[in-house]
């Protein structure tokens, strides 16, 4: 694998994981701490729509 | 781990140490710093962390591993976080020093498991004293904490203890457990000459006195990149002293003949068995060398107030050995009140000597005659206090200390009743009724 797709790919696994995190952040703390959650859903719905763009750029890489 | 620990998040996107932050927090009591970019790491003070969290791709590609190549972590626990499944990658880190590898995405319990290692490694360190020492848990805990926070800080570390405790096994053990890859540099103050001190500590070149045939190096410059242990300090002249005080303060000196000055970066570890407070108030010792060698200190206590566990350890050693060995009933007596006059030096060299020539059952004289010294206080109830006691006030007063003990102690036991208090101290009620009145005059 070239190092560009490698390291699309790493930009991929390192979003995912990030998303992962925020999901566990919110499901402990929607209740409790409001606040917490109110500053990570809009770092996660950036985060989201980077990945999306990491995803289609990754899929028209592999195409070409 | 009940303590708070210090950790350090170095990761550049938000969300992610956010939640690394969190999902910590829900592990273990913690004190979180996130740190968003390499450059901004100069500015944190390392050893206040106990642990760290190193993304490797920040804002430029593997700039983990440039921070783990600059050493900046040396010493430091360094848990790597990263996307990065490239096996070269993974081993490059563990080469540079750091301590283990999440690989993302990792779950809960991935991090409770990396968390767990990190516990063990930190116990690691007071297992090891224990069994090198004969450290009870509580000292061990209390030196491994010291020893952590000297080898990430930049302080010397003294240790103090009477003859024999093991001061230098325990400086060559830091060294070891410090994975440097810089030389251990050992001496005995003692050993030097007065006379060639400068040109043994800071080297000399050819031609600066008679003898000198060609260049050499110094203690210190022999240290360089690693470690310099000063055992017997107190040993060395005022005179003396005051060369070496100027030497490691500013880490620069001048060798025999030399007009070129040299440098030596070097972790300081002294050790003596002196007081050295008595010394300085004799004029024996000079304070500002006293402060400035005084960084970390640990005393490594004598075997006297340690009997159960040599006595435990022997007894390990001996299941443990192939060759089996016996005691005899008295022999054990002996040896578990046996008071180590010359500490684990002594205690090892007896090992040592008993494991190479006895065999079968091991009588109590054949003990007495490996010992190199006369065990001096067998099955000795009393202990030391009462031995200080006795010196200060004389046997009359300790008597009647101990009959009023006695009495108020079995008084307190039965509820007041003298009866009671009368047979199980086996006295006359007149004796009773002696010490009794005694003890009210005291108290009006």
């Amino acid at each position: 694998m070239s190092k560009d797709a490698d390291k699309r790919e790493h930009d991929i696994i390192a979003a995912i994981a990030a998303l992962e995190l925020s999901l566990e952040m919110c499901k402990d703390s929607w209740r409790d701490n409001p606040q917490l959650v109110e500053k990570i859903v809009p770092l996660s719905i950036t985060k989201m729509e980077e990945l999306i763009v990491l995803i289609r750029d990754y899929q028209s890489f592999r195409h070409d | 781990m009940d303590n708070l620990l210090n950790v350090l998040v170095v990761e550049d996107d938000e969300l992610t140490s956010l939640g690394l932050t969190h999902s910590l927090n829900k592990l273990f009591k913690s004190s979180i710093s996130i740190v968003n970019n390499a450059s901004k790491i100069c500015h944190v003070n390392l050893k206040y962390y106990d642990l760290v969290f190193l993304d490797l791709d920040l804002h430029n590609q593997l700039e983990g591993i440039e921070l783990l190549q600059s050493q900046i972590f040396l010493n430091t626990y360094v848990i790597i976080t990263s996307a990065r499944k490239d096996l070269n990658v993974v081993r490059k880190c563990y080469e540079l020093g750091a301590s283990d590898y999440l690989s993302k995405p990792y779950s809960p319990e991935s991090l409770k498991e990396a968390y767990q290692r990190f516990c063990k490694k930190k116990n690691q360190l007071h297992i090891e004293l224990n069994t090198l020492l004969l450290m009870k848990d509580e000292e061990s805990k209390r030196i491994s904490e010291t020893i952590h926070d000297f080898l990430i800080g930049d302080t010397p570390l003294f240790i103090g203890g009477e003859s024999g405790t093991g001061k230098t096994s325990l400086a060559r053990f830091i060294y070891q457990y410090s994975k440097s890859s810089g030389p251990f540099v050992s001496i005995n103050c003692s050993e030097i000459n007065e006379s060639t001190f400068e040109s043994e500590m800071f080297g000399h070149v050819k031609g600066s006195f008679t003898g000198a045939i060609k260049d050499k190096k110094g203690i210190l410059e022999s240290a360089d990149g690693g470690f310099l242990f000063l055992d017997e300090i107190a040993t060395l002249s005022l005179n003396n002293q005051t060369k070496l005080l100027k030497a490691i303060e500013e880490k620069k000196f001048y060798p025999v003949g030399s007009s070129k000055e040299r440098s030596a970066q070097f972790k300081l570890i002294c050790a003596t068995c002196e007081n050295l407070n008595e010394l300085i108030t004799q004029g024996k010792f000079r304070q500002d060398l006293y402060f400035r060698i005084m960084g970390k200190q640990i005393t490594l206590s004598s075997l006297k107030s340690k009997k159960n566990l040599v006595f435990n350890d022997f007894m390990e050693r001996i299941a443990k050995s192939e060759r089996k060995i016996f005691l005899e009933a008295p022999a054990e007596e002996l040896l578990k009140n046996c008071e180590w006059q010359g500490n684990l030096r002594e205690y090892y060299r007896f090992l040592d000597s008993l494991f190479k020539s006895a065999s079968g059952l091991v009588t109590k004289e054949e003990i007495k005659k490996t010992l190199s010294f006369q065990p001096s206080v067998e099955n000795d109830f009393l202990g030391e206090t009462f031995y200080k006691n006795l010196e200060a006030i004389g046997l009359d007063e300790i008597l009647k200390l101990i009959e009023e003990k006695a009495v108020l102690y079995s008084l307190k036991k039965n509820d007041s009743k003298v009866r009671k208090t009368l047979s199980e101290l086996k006295i006359s009620s007149n004796n009773f009724y002696k010490i009794k009145t005694r003890l009210k005059k005291e108290e009006e």
